[in-house]
């Protein structure tokens, strides 16, 4: 083993000494051993031969063919190059189209969504203009007359028939109350045979604000009794008793047929009440304590709303005719 | 390995000196484009490359193709190449690594034995190799060029050694690189270089000594 190592240690500073690739000092060793041991000389002497054996073969020659084949090939390659590069190119152009269309897609649904959430949460509106926050004194705030007068108009035709012990004073007042509330030219007032008659024709606002006028003077009638016209000529349904806020209920009903119904219910109502003893003694009381708990309610008021005359004529559904009489 | 024999005695070249302004030049202009530059440096190396690898392999055929191989690696790597080594070493590096893989992808068992391929010399070249190896005298290479007879005896010697005992032997007694430069190409050490040089030459002298008896 040590043998064959010792002959492998100087076989190589035999070959390094060939190849000159000792050091001086191991040159100068591989020396002093072939010119001392003949073995040595002959195994270097081997060695040469080898090496001059080998490095005497004779160099071949590339075929004249390889020039072109690399030419050829590199060709190809930089082709393949271009096609799987444009490939990559369009498969990036493609891809962010899909992005792009991905993202509009996405956009559209959120503002979808979000329409139908605007449309579920969003608080609804006055039709007339949007409520203002008021922030001046009450006193300074133009109160609407009756909050019914924004009902849709709907056609009345009745008769009112009021008996009171002083029919001038009576008649005066609403006459003159008919004027302040700025109905003279709808009303037509006719006296025949004792009796004073106002033919009245005018919107449900109007008409609020006739009731909310005569208000102070209803306790001073004997009666009063409301006729409502309906379809089948001649038959009416009479209201006895009735009171001004009743007039007002009935007439703000959503049909005929509403009214008609309200107007048999107050009859029967106010019929009941006054048989019920003690009727007489409670009614001027409760006429006086009736508005004693009312509490004034906040209002929300929006710009005002000028009509054209037209539409304010087109309002004037309501015709009632006003008997006053001993 | 020994100490002494792993000691690199040569000193070691600076980077900058292994590029020759030659190579350097067109390697350049390959990298910018210039189809010239690129074709001159492909005649310039191609036989070189070609008879390494031809010894390493030992078929014309498949040397002619990984020589192409090699220079298409090489003209695609261009942008790769730092300058850290030479052109020349970077480049055989590329053919020998091609070469030694091919070479175990493709390995071919021998089933010619050494006694087979001695039967298979005749008389004049056993005689002439048997003459040659009982000189005496230090070898003059001029005068075996003269003996034609040996340059096929020496390529069946050279087939006997593996692949990577060819390639040191190729790169050393053909290309005729220094151990360093060898331990560059192969990437392998300096020692390695030396052990394995020595082993193949070992290997050498005794085929041929069988095949001269």
């Amino acid at each position: 083993m040590d043998t064959h190592s010792g002959e492998g240690r100087i076989d190589e500073l035999l070959n390094g000494y060939i190849d000159d690739e000792l050091a001086t000092r191991q040159r100068t060793e591989v020396e002093r051993l072939i010119a001392h041991d003949a073995k040595i000389e002959r195994r270097l002497q081997q060695l040469q031969k080898c090496r001059t054996l080998v490095g005497s073969l004779p160099c071949a020659e590339a075929p004249p063919q390889v020039l072109e084949a690399v030419k050829a090939s590199l060709a190809s390659t930089a082709a393949i190059y271009e096609q799987t590069s444009y490939g990559r190119r369009m498969g990036k152009i493609h891809l962010l189209g899909r992005r792009m269309l991905s993202a509009a897609a996405m956009l559209a649904l959120v503002g979808l969504l979000a329409a139908v959430v605007y449309t579920i949460v969003a608080p609804n509106t006055p039709s007339d203009g949007p409520p203002v926050a008021v922030d001046r004194p009450p006193s300074m705030i133009v109160e609407p007359a009756e909050p019914t007068a924004v009902s849709p108009a709907l056609a009345f035709s009745g008769r009112l028939e009021l008996t009171t012990s002083i029919p001038a004073e009576i008649g005066a007042v609403i006459k003159t109350t008919i004027e302040e509330n700025g109905l003279s030219d709808s009303v037509g007032d006719v006296r025949e045979s004792g009796k004073h008659i106002h033919y009245v024709r005018c919107s449900k606002q109007g008409l609020n604000s006739l009731l909310a006028a005569l208000e102070n003077v209803w306790p001073r009638l004997d009666s009063a009794k409301m006729l409502i016209d309906t379809e089948v000529f001649g038959k009416e349904v009479a209201v006895d008793a009735v009171t001004t806020g009743q007039i007002a209920e009935i007439i703000d009903g959503d049909s005929q047929e509403k009214r008609i119904e309200l107007a048999r219910d107050f009859d029967l109502l106010n019929t009941t009440a006054a048989s019920i003893p003690g009727a007489n003694v409670l009614s001027p009381i409760e006429a006086e304590t009736a508005n004693l708990m009312t509490i004034p309610k906040p209002l929300i008021v929006g710009p005002s709303v000028q009509k054209a005359p037209d539409e304010a004529e087109a309002d004037k559904t309501i015709r009632l005719t006003i008997i006053l009489s001993r | 390995m020994t100490e002494a024999a792993n000691t690199d005695v040569r000193p070691a070249q600076a980077p900058a000196k292994h590029i020759s302004l030659g190579d350097a030049a067109l390697v350049e202009q390959c990298r910018q484009g210039d189809s010239a530059a690129m074709e001159r440096l492909v005649v310039k190396y191609q036989n070189r490359i070609y008879n390494v690898v031809l010894k390493i392999c030992a078929d014309p055929d498949d040397a002619a193709e990984l020589t192409q191989e090699t220079f298409v690696k090489i003209i695609q790597n261009l942008r790769k190449f730092e300058g850290r080594s030479s052109f020349y070493t970077w480049a055989f590096r590329i053919a020998v690594n091609l070469t030694l893989n091919y070479c175990q992808r493709n390995a071919r068992v021998s089933l010619t034995s050494l006694d087979a391929e001695k039967e298979q010399c005749d008389s004049c070249q056993r005689q002439v190799l048997k003459d040659y190896l009982s000189d005496d005298r230090t070898p003059d290479a001029a005068a075996v060029v003269q003996r034609k007879e040996l340059y096929e005896i020496a390529a069946k010697a050279l087939a006997r050694l593996d692949e990577s005992q060819r390639a040191v032997v190729t790169l050393r007694d053909i290309e005729g690189m220094s151990y360093a430069r060898i331990a560059e190409v192969l990437d392998i050490e300096l020692g390695t270089v030396r052990s394995r040089l020595s082993r193949a030459r070992s290997k050498l002298r005794e085929v041929l000594e069988t095949m001269s008896r």
